[in-house]
């Protein structure tokens, strides 16, 4: 068998799942209200989103603070972080990058995110946009004594003995304003890193740790969209 | 030419998949860069010369669109490639060995060694693809090729 026999018997292994080969037969279909927006994806750097879990940095709801040397449009958005809801400060860095400051006008955390609509162009997300998916999400903390500490909105829960044989997290949340709660946590790493991905069924096979979401804040749904924000600009130059 | 889409998505649909992986290495990424692809290729109002044309293009947009995928620096890595990898089936262990290896090549390599030996285009039709010169691929496919002889038993000189 030589190298080009041997190379398209190992590839012809890789196959569409049988989902997503019916969801995209029919493109005007699959494509349907997706003209924009067709799927985003945002993030939060690494080591900002770890320093921010950790609960090591105070984010300010007080008074407006600008740094001097920064121009621009800051923006005020209500946030969940570390189950409590706050209100940060966002100021636009990039085509589509934001930066959250403390009440000392420091920068604490870096975001950013686009859509691709339906012809696979990229575009630029609001923070608001962004905040509203993030506020979407659960986040993994990690304790001192390494318990794994689950967040979702207001929701905290020690999941430490809820991991599966591979260390994976499987977690189903009951939140009527998120068509997404059923959650899975892996590669999950000793230095805080892990990848979740939301989906709004439960992944084939996988057994889903119900939290607990009686308490669960339902009210957000004006924060998530982002209502209410104060916008605020700041002199740039002379 | 009249282009039945059933039949181009059932024929490439896979294809493009293994394209698209090959860059992304990640499944939910590489199935979203196919999607693009046909959704493009479903509005395209492009008068294609034959079928053989609609596959190249078809694979310069799933892979540009694959690319995009990956640059974004806050892409998210949805599930993890070992569990993805194990859920494969493969006919030989040493299949899977081939995969791995190809997989941890630098992309710029990997994505010509997989147009070469997968979709068996030639260096100029490579080029083409990939929209580069005709020396930078052939430099690429031999470079690619030596670390895979390097890594994997029985990989043949050529």
């Amino acid at each position: 068998m030589n190298n080009k026999d041997r190379y398209q018997r190992s590839f012809n292994t890789l196959h569409l799942s049988e989902d997503f080969r019916e969801k995209c037969r029919n493109p005007e279909e699959s494509g349907k209200g997706k003209i924009m927006n067709f799927r985003a994806m945002y993030g939060i750097s690494k080591l900002a989103a770890a320093a921010v879990l950790a609960g090591t940095i105070a984010l300010g709801s007080a008074g407006v603070c600008y740094a001097n040397d920064i121009g621009g449009i800051r923006t005020r958005i209500g946030m969940w972080i570390n189950g409590e809801k706050q209100e940060v400060e966002i100021q636009q860095t990039g085509d589509s990058s934001y930066a959250i400051y403390d009440e000392n006008g420091e920068e604490t955390m870096g975001f950013g995110g686009v859509s691709i609509d339906a012809f696979g162009n990229e575009i630029s997300m609001s923070a608001e946009e962004l905040v509203g998916l993030m506020n979407n999400e659960c986040h993994l903390t990690f304790t001192e004594d390494g318990r794994l500490i689950f967040t979702y909105k207001n929701l905290v829960e020690d999941v430490t003995d809820q991991t599966d044989k591979k260390g994976n997290l499987y977690i189903h949340v009951s939140d009527p304003s998120n068509p997404n709660t059923y959650f899975d946590i892996t590669d999950i790493q000793e230095d805080g890193g892990y990848s979740t991905y939301a989906h709004s069924k439960p992944t084939f096979g996988k057994s889903y740790y119900e939290a607990d979401s009686s308490d669960l804040a339902t009210e957000d749904a004006a924060m998530e969209r982002g209502d209410d924000i104060t916008v605020s600009v700041q002199a740039v130059g002379d | 030419m009249t282009m039945d889409f059933d039949n181009i998505y059932d024929r490439y649909s896979d294809r493009l998949y293994a394209a698209a992986f090959n860059i992304c290495r990640q499944q939910q990424d590489a199935e979203d860069a196919v999607q693009d692809a046909f959704i493009r290729l479903y509005h395209s109002r492009k008068d294609f010369e034959s079928e053989e044309h609609i596959k190249a293009w078809l694979l310069r947009v799933t892979i540009n669109a694959a690319k995009s995928t990956k640059r974004l620096f806050w892409n998210r890595m949805r599930s993890s490639y070992e569990e993805y990898m194990d859920s494969l089936v493969f006919e030989e262990e040493s299949d899977k060995d081939l995969m791995d290896e190809v997989l941890k090549l630098p992309e710029k390599y990997r994505i010509v060694i997989h147009l070469f030996y997968f979709e068996e285009y030639k260096v100029k039709e490579i080029a083409e693809i990939l929209n580069t010169s005709e020396n930078t691929v052939k430099t690429r496919l031999l470079i690619g090729r030596r670390i895979l002889k390097d890594k994997l038993e029985g990989w043949e000189d050529e």
